[in-house]
Parts: structure tokens; C-alpha cells; sequence
């Protein structure tokens, strides 16, 4: 198949003729290849019918700052919708996934902060999930 | 899950609870915090299977406490078995 040239158009609204460019950075116009396979999706944005990854990085709490985004997943499951970060076991839930991201955004800084109070106590499994929180969640500095 | 049955696990299970943005519920023995979940204000129908995984508890067993045939000792058994209550040094 033969590529197909776009054009740009002037700001009167008349196409400027193909040019061919001197670059592949400076070009006044983009060629494309019909015959480039479309990319595949990363696979966090391949979707099912139930469930869905989202990455999430909420202003959860005044007093805290996200480092690093969570992976959510969302799933719509016997009419509630669930946002689940899996490494960290902890979950939101709703009517919608705006609901449950928003309950998933005020339980991560409820569990930081109580993990955080607690953090001489915890259980080897608490205290790993607050080891993997606290790379996502710090608390800003006065 | 119900809200009832949320509250009737915070019962049988003596879980600790602290009311802020949601409930917070976590599992205390011997001073260590060993489990812990949540519900959220305002939702009738809260996530059972998500609740039941965070206080590591099987479908049967989660059925059992509900039902009263599993109590707070039963519990503690449960979550030695599966080494998230550790002896101390």
C-alpha cells in the first residue's frame, strides 16, 4: 500500500502543498505508513469485561505525598464496583469506580498513618505491607 | 456481606475498631497488630470476599464465625496455623 501524506493546513484554511521533510524531527508534514502494524496496548490498559487496571495516585491526605502510583484493579462484581491494590491487600468500594477510588484513596492514608503509629507492633505481614506502602506514601515535611 | 454480619465478625472476633474517614477494624493478640479490615460509612453492601482475605479467613471459616460455630479462640488457632501469629523470640 502506498503511505499516506497529512498535511498540515495554513491559518487561512488552505492545505500547504506535501512536503517531503528534510528530517525526521523537523517536519512540516507526517508520513504514515499504512503498513506499520498497530501497537499493542500496554498490558495494564488491556481490558476485560469485569475488570480493569488503572494506575492510581491520589491526594489522598494533606499531611501525605504519593512517590510512586499503585496499581489498581477494578472490578464490578455482584453490583458493587472494588478498586484492589493486590500488593498491599487493601481495597475500596462503591457504586461506581469514582466511589470506590475515592473510599481506595481515603483507606490508603487511613492505613498509613495507622501502620505508621503501629509500625513497632505489626505482624511479619503487616509489617511488610507497611514496608511496600511506605514506598508509594511518605509523610511531607512540616 | 451486611453490615450486621461486618459487626457481628468486629464481636466474635474481638476486633478493635477506630472510627475516622471509615471504620477501621484490626486484630489484636498479645499487643501485636496481626489483621486488620474495613467498611466504609454509608454502604449496605460491603465486599465480603475482599474482607474475609484481609482477616485471612477461607469462605468455610468466614461462614463459621457467622454462624457462631467458630469463636475467638478458634480464630487465633486458624492464624497460627497459617504462622501470622509467630511466638516472640
Amino acid at each position: 500500500m502506498q503511505p499516506m501524506t497529512i498535511s498540515e493546513a495554513t491559518p487561512l484554511g488552505m492545505p500547504l502543498p506535501p512536503v517531503t521533510p528534510l528530517t525526521r524531527l523537523r517536519s512540516p508534514a507526517v508520513r504514515v505508513d499504512a503498513d506499520v502494524p498497530p501497537r499493542e496496548p500496554p498490558e495494564l490498559l488491556k481490558r476485560n469485561t469485569t475488570a480493569e487496571k488503572v494506575l492510581f495516585a491520589p491526594n489522598i491526605d494533606g499531611r501525605l505525598k504519593i512517590m510512586e502510583p499503585f496499581v489498581v484493579r477494578v472490578e464490578w462484581r455482584e453490583g458493587l464496583v472494588t478498586a484492589r491494590i493486590e500488593d498491599i491487600d487493601e481495597f475500596g468500594y462503591g457504586c461506581n469506580s469514582g466511589e470506590a477510588l475515592y473510599d481506595l484513596g481515603k483507606t490508603l492514608a487511613e492505613l498509613y498513618l495507622f501502620l505508621r503509629e503501629n509500625a513497632d507492633r505489626l505482624s511479619p505481614d503487616l509489617h511488610s505491607i507497611w514496608l511496600k506502602l511506605s514506598e508509594h506514601i511518605q509523610l511531607r515535611q512540616p | 456481606m451486611k453490615v450486621h454480619e461486618f459487626s457481628q465478625l468486629e464481636t466474635k472476633l474481638q476486633l478493635r475498631v477506630r472510627e475516622s474517614g471509615d471504620r477501621l477494624a484490626w486484630f489484636e493478640y498479645e499487643g501485636k497488630v496481626i489483621t486488620r479490615t474495613k467498611r466504609s460509612h454509608g454502604s449496605k453492601d460491603l465486599p465480603g470476599h475482599l474482607i474475609r482475605q484481609q482477616l485471612k479467613l477461607k469462605q468455610e471459616e468466614l461462614a463459621g464465625v457467622l454462624s457462631c460455630a467458630l469463636e475467638y479462640d478458634d480464630y487465633v488457632s486458624i492464624l497460627k496455623k497459617k504462622g501470622l501469629i509467630v511466638p516472640p523470640d
